[in-house]
């Protein structure tokens, strides 16, 4: 796992080798455009400083995010079981440069997105949070 | 962290919106659902709003969803066995309550509502979250309650009422199970449901809703005598009040005399059978007027005695009495039709105390913008602008008999609980 990118953490559903399933979900390694993100009349990404969301640790998760078997940890965790705590990084969480064409943008101090750096096609986009797919493991200690 | 009502009052948006999120996904989660396809979506539209919320807010959620997780539990009912501790702190969570620090109290709860059975922890959460805002919330905590102790049929009671003040359909639903059958239920509920049965009248029809409470006297006169009137005062009183307007709107005027009569035997300072009472014998009996200043002087928060006696003293040339009676009348909710009436009788009586012209004018146009349909309003314009280059000149105005104010403000108030 790369430790010179922040540590951040996204609930999602894995595959079968225990990394994230890349999808355009809330729960997938993706981002839902329209929802999560825009695209100007080209189709690129609109740099407006939001991304993929994700939080500086695990509990720092919307609490319907959370999966419900760690509600003794996080009494009312809401979140879907089938989904997992994912972790990658190990830098401290501010404005900094996140893997490829990414970085990371903190809107507040328990929440961030994953952003491009340059207005690129959505695909592109995609395509280099993807990449960091093999850089996640489930920590939910 | 203590807080205050107003830290759980309803009015923001996103926190609202969060707080029915989870309560939907506690339902799912109850049903067995919140792996489903739902779930993931109501997971995903709080995502927005949850961001918007303060600290302070998400931990009062996070709380409640807490909650929600322990009663969707099997928990058998069965309360721990209580130390002097546990005592003490779920004293200082009633009395927290009493304040109304529902922050604190659900606090306490939380860490201490094991000592005790669960159905009375369920009871004070239910009545936290409806006196809060959020009866969809609180009736979710009655119900547990009434689950775990189907025998108390407060808990039953308190569901029925949370759900009428915003599920009406699912209130009536619950009311007609009761009803159906009430030879196995607890008098007081069947009152409760009665109640119910009686505020649905409104929607029907004439001659079905003369058929409706011919039906609901029998239910309520049964299960009178169920009632104790010590301890459930209020409840025996809601019958008798429920008896008397049906009876009233029956035209049985004299079976709803005695049942007025018969509750203010055991209340007499219920200004709303004061009220009730008042209005039926309006301008039959001289204990009207007092049965109505009574009500008045309780501070009756319904626009009728106030109507009444305003028209009560304009009647008798009491301009002043009736002046301040319209201004209180004004200020409280009813009908465009009362208000109108009610502006009307402000009008003249101002002018008869020479108020400036202008004033008594605005009053009159009130009263027709209110409702235009006023002619007696119209008409009595008329005669103040034809009077008012000579303001002395006394004016004849014409003014409703007291039989026609009471068929009116029997009219507007029919079939209103009015308890």
């Amino acid at each position: 796992m790369p430790t010179d990118r922040p540590k951040v953490y996204r609930a999602m559903k894995k595959d079968a080798d225990d990394k994230p399933t890349v999808a355009q979900t809330a729960t997938g390694l993706g981002v839902r455009s329209g929802t999560d993100i825009i695209t100007d009349a080209a189709g690129n990404v609109v740099l407006d400083a939001n991304g993929m969301s994700v939080a500086p640790g695990w509990r720092n998760l919307e609490l319907h995010r959370i999966p419900k078997r760690l509600g003794s940890i996080i009494p009312g965790a809401r979140g879907s079981d089938n989904t997992h705590c994912f972790t990658t990084g190990g830098g401290a969480f501010q404005r900094d440069p996140f893997a490829r064409g990414l970085e990371l943008i903190p809107d507040a101090a328990h929440h961030a997105a994953v952003a491009p750096i340059a207005a690129v096609p959505l695909a592109e986009y995609e395509a280099d949070l993807a990449a960091t797919r093999l850089d996640w493991v489930i920590d939910e200690a | 962290m203590t807080m205050t009502p107003h830290s759980h009052a309803p009015g923001n948006s996103n926190y609202r919106q969060v707080l029915r999120g989870y309560l939907r996904l506690h339902q799912l989660t109850v049903e067995r659902r919140d792996e489903s396809v739902e779930a993931d979506a109501v997971r995903d539209a709080l995502d927005l709003p949850w961001h918007a919320l303060t600290v302070a807010e998400k931990e009062r959620v996070q709380g409640l969803s807490a909650d929600l997780f322990e009663i969707s539990e099997p928990t058998g009912g069965v309360a721990q066995g209580t130390n002097p501790q546990a005592q003490k702190n779920l004293t200082e969570a009633l009395e927290a309550k009493q304040r109304g620090e529902w922050e604190r109290t659900l606090e306490l709860l939380r860490r201490w509502g094991k000592h005790i059975a669960p159905a009375l922890v369920s009871y004070l959460r239910g009545g936290i979250w409806v006196k809060a805002g959020y009866p969809e919330i609180g009736v979710v905590f009655y119900e547990h309650a009434a689950k775990l102790d189907p025998d108390n049929a407060n808990y039953a009671g308190l569901v029925l009422n949370a759900l009428e003040s915003y599920d009406l359909r699912r209130a009536l639903e619950m009311s007609n199970r009761i009803l159906e059958t009430r030879e196995t239920q607890q008098p007081s509920l069947v009152v409760l449901a009665a109640g119910v049965a009686f505020g649905a009248i409104r929607e029907i029809v004439e001659p079905d809703a003369i058929v409706a409470l011919r039906a609901l006297i029998p239910i309520l006169e049964d299960a009178l005598p169920g009632v104790l009137v010590d301890e459930m005062r209020s409840v025996y009183l809601m019958a008798l009040m429920l008896l008397a307007l049906s009876h009233e709107h029956l035209g049985e005027t004299g079976a709803a005399f005695d049942y007025y009569s018969m509750g203010l035997r055991i209340e007499p300072s219920h200004d709303a059978l004061l009220t009730g009472r008042g209005i039926l014998t309006y301008g039959k009996s001289p204990q009207s007027p007092s049965d109505l200043e009574q009500a008045v002087k309780l501070g009756s928060p319904l626009v009728w005695p106030y109507f009444f006696l305003a028209h009560h003293y304009i009647a008798n040339n009491r301009y002043e009495d009736c002046r301040r009676m319209c201004e209180k009348g004004l200020a409280m909710t009813a009908s465009l039709a009362v208000h109108s009436q009610l502006s009307e009788w402000l009008a003249i009586a101002e002018a008869e105390l020479g108020f400036p012209s202008g004033r008594v004018r605005a009053a009159f146009e009130q009263a027709l913008r209110l409702d235009p349909s006023n002619d007696t309003a119209r008409r009595n314009l008329d005669t103040f602008e034809r009077a008012s280059p000579r303001p002395t000149v006394p004016k004849t105005w014409e003014k409703r008999s007291e039989s026609n104010v009471r068929v009116f403000g029997q009219a507007e108030r029919r079939l209103q609980l009015a308890a």
